[in-house]
C-alpha cells in the first residue's frame, strides 16, 4: 500500500476558509488562534472590511472560472463567523453566489461555537442556505473545562439550547454536524453517548493541535503509551457496534475507507493533496490556519486578496509542502507499511522546532496512537470479512485502486 | 502569547441565565494530563500493528457485506473512485462531510 505520489503542477483550491470575522465571544483554554504561538490575531480587524469580502468573493469566482471547478466549499470560519453578523454574512454569501460562474456549485457552511444560535439565524441560514457546524465537546464537566467565555463561565449550556433548536424537523437539514476535540482525560463513551444523544447527523472527532515541541496534552515521549488511541477505541468499537444506526464520524469512515484502498475525506488521514485556501479577515491569503500552532506567522504567505489572485497562493511553497503526498513524508514514514492509510498524519502535528528537527520531516507526534488505532480498525474490519483472503499487506492494493483517480 | 480572555471578547456579554462560573477542575474526572514543554529528542515510533490488507478486497463482493458499517463503506469507495472531481480530503476544523450531497 502506498500514498499517492504528489502532483507535478499545483491543485487548484476547491476548500475556502473565509474569516469573517477575527474575534470571539468565547475564551476557550484551548484555543489553536488565540493561546497558540501566533500573534497574527492581534493585528487583524474586528470584522471584514466590505471591500474585503468583495474581493474575496470575486478571488474563488476567478479562482473556479480559471480552474473550471465543478465545485467549491466556503466555509465561513473565525473566531466566531456569527459575530460578523446575519447582513455582513448574506451580504457576502449573495455576492459570491452571484460571482461564481453558473456551472460552479457552491457548498457554504459555518462552523460556529454555538452561542449565538437563535431562530433569527437560523432563519438566515435557511434562506441564504448555509449549513451550520457546532463544536461540542461533551457533557458540561468536559466542555465546560475549556470552553468557557471571557468570564470564565462555561457555555454549555447555552450550546445545548441551541442544538435543540437546531435538531427540530424544521431547521435539522440545516445542521451538518458536530465538532469535538478529544480529551483523553476523559471517558470516551461517556463523551460520545453525550454527543449522540443530541441526534447529530455526524461527528467530527479532532485530535489537538500539538506537535513534538509542544505536545497534546497526554502524549508523552513513550511509544507503548497511547492515550489518544485508548480515547478512541472504545469510541469506534461502540460506533461500530450500532450497526450504522451512529452518526458519520469523518476518522472512522476514512480509516476504513483507506484501509480499503478509497481515499480519505478527512486531512488528518491518507496524506491526500490539501486544497484549502485560508482568507483572513484583512484578505491575507494565508496557508492552513492550524499552522499557527507552530510558530508565530507560520501560516503567512505575504499576499492578500487585495492584490493578488489565489494562483499566486499555490505557488507558495507551504501549499506545495500540503500536495507532495508520499514525497512530503519523512523517510522513517515513506518506509513505513501504514503510511497508506496515516498518510503521516495531519500536517501541523508534524511539527518539529529547531535546526535538528526539520520542520514537518517527522512523523505525526501522534504515531503511536495512529498506529495502535488504524490496527484495531483494520483487524475489527477482517474479522467481519470471514471468506477474505487478508493476510498481511502486500503493499499494492490501494495504489491500484487510486491509479486511475490522479485527477 | 497567551491571550488576556477579555482582549479578544468584545463587548458581547452572556445572555441572561448563563451558568455562573464554576470551580469546574474540582469536579470528577477532569484530572488534568501533564503537559510537555519540550521532548529532548524524537523517540522511538510506535510498534507497528500486523495489518490486514484489506485493499486487496472486492469493493463490489463488499457491497453485499452483512455489516452496514462496511457494505456503506465499500459504496463510499466506489463512489468516491468514480466521482467527476477529486473528493476533498477536508479541513479538520468544521464539522461538515465533504460528500454530503444534501447542500
Amino acid at each position: 500500500m502506498t500514498v499517492p505520489e504528489g502532483p507535478r503542477t499545483p491543485l487548484p483550491f476547491r476548500e475556502f476558509l473565509v474569516k469573517v470575522h477575527s474575534r470571539c465571544n468565547l475564551a476557550c483554554r484551548y484555543c489553536y488562534v488565540y493561546e497558540s504561538a501566533d500573534r497574527g490575531w492581534r493585528a487583524q480587524p474586528l470584522g471584514m472590511a466590505p471591500e474585503t469580502a468583495r474581493l474575496t468573493w470575486s478571488r474563488i469566482a476567478e479562482h473556479a472560472r480559471r480552474h473550471g471547478l465543478g465545485s467549491v466549499r466556503v466555509i465561513l470560519h473565525g473566531g466566531e463567523p456569527l459575530l460578523a453578523g446575519t447582513e455582513f454574512l448574506a451580504r457576502f454569501v449573495r455576492g459570491l453566489r452571484a460571482a461564481l460562474p453558473v456551472t460552479t456549485r457552491a457548498e457554504v457552511a459555518l462552523q460556529t461555537n454555538g452561542t449565538l444560535l437563535d431562530e433569527t439565524v437560523l432563519r438566515f441560514c435557511h434562506a441564504e442556505g448555509i449549513r451550520i457546524g457546532v463544536s461540542l465537546d461533551g457533557p458540561p464537566s468536559v466542555h465546560d473545562r475549556y470552553r468557557r467565555d471571557p468570564a470564565g463561565r462555561g457555555s454549555h449550556a447555552r450550546v445545548a439550547a441551541a442544538l435543540e433548536l437546531l435538531a427540530r424537523p424544521g431547521h435539522r437539514p440545516l445542521w451538518a454536524g458536530l465538532l469535538t476535540t478529544v480529551d483523553p482525560s476523559t471517558d470516551p463513551l461517556v463523551t460520545y453517548e453525550h454527543l449522540v444523544s443530541y441526534d447529530p447527523p455526524a461527528l467530527t472527532l479532532i485530535l489537538p493541535l500539538g506537535n513534538w515541541t509542544v505536545p497534546p496534552p497526554g502524549r508523552v515521549p513513550d511509544p507503548t503509551r497511547t492515550p489518544y488511541a485508548d480515547w478512541l477505541v472504545p469510541v469506534f468499537d461502540r460506533w461500530y457496534g450500532s450497526g450504522g444506526q451512529a452518526p458519520r464520524v469523518a476518522l472512522f469512515e476514512s480509516v476504513i475507507d483507506l484501509l480499503l484502498g478509497g481515499d480519505s475525506s478527512t486531512e488528518t488521514v491518507g496524506g491526500a493533496p490539501s486544497r484549502l485556501a485560508v482568507i483572513d479577515t484583512d484578505g491575507a491569503l494565508t496557508l492552513s490556519d492550524h499552522l499557527k500552532t507552530t510558530y508565530d506567522g507560520a501560516d503567512r504567505t505575504g499576499l492578500t486578496v487585495h492584490r493578488a489572485p489565489l494562483d499566486a497562493l499555490l505557488g507558495h511553497p507551504g501549499v506545495a509542502a500540503r500536495q507532495a503526498g508520499l514525497a512530503g513524508l519523512c523517510s522513517s514514514c515513506r518506509a513505513c507499511p501504514l503510511v497508506a492509510v496515516c498518510g503521516g498524519g495531519h500536517y501541523p502535528h508534524r511539527y518539529r522546532a529547531g535546526s535538528g528537527g526539520a520542520g514537518h520531516d517527522n512523523p505525526s507526534v501522534y504515531c503511536p496512537d495512529l498506529a495502535r488505532f488504524i490496527g484495531h480498525v483494520a483487524r475489527t474490519v477482517a474479522a467481519d470479512l470471514p471468506t477474505a483472503d487478508t493476510g498481511p499487506a502486500s503493499g499494492s492494493g490501494a495504489a491500484g485502486r487510486r491509479a486511475g483517480h490522479a485527477r | 502569547m497567551r491571550a488576556d480572555p477579555w482582549e479578544r471578547g468584545l463587548d458581547v456579554r452572556p445572555p441572561e441565565g448563563a451558568p455562573e462560573a464554576t470551580d469546574l477542575a474540582a469536579e470528577p474526572g477532569t484530572t488534568e494530563l501533564p503537559h510537555l514543554l519540550d521532548l529532548p529528542h524524537l523517540p522511538d515510533f510506535a510498534p507497528l500493528p500486523d495489518l490486514p490488507d484489506l485493499a486487496e478486497l472486492s469493493l463490489e463482493e463488499l457491497l453485499d457485506a452483512p455489516h452496514p458499517v462496511l457494505a456503506r463503506a465499500a459504496r463510499r469507495v466506489l463512489d468516491r473512485l468514480a466521482a467527476d472531481e477529486v473528493p476533498l480530503a477536508a479541513y479538520d476544523s468544521s464539522a461538515v462531510p465533504t460528500d454530503d450531497t444534501s447542500v
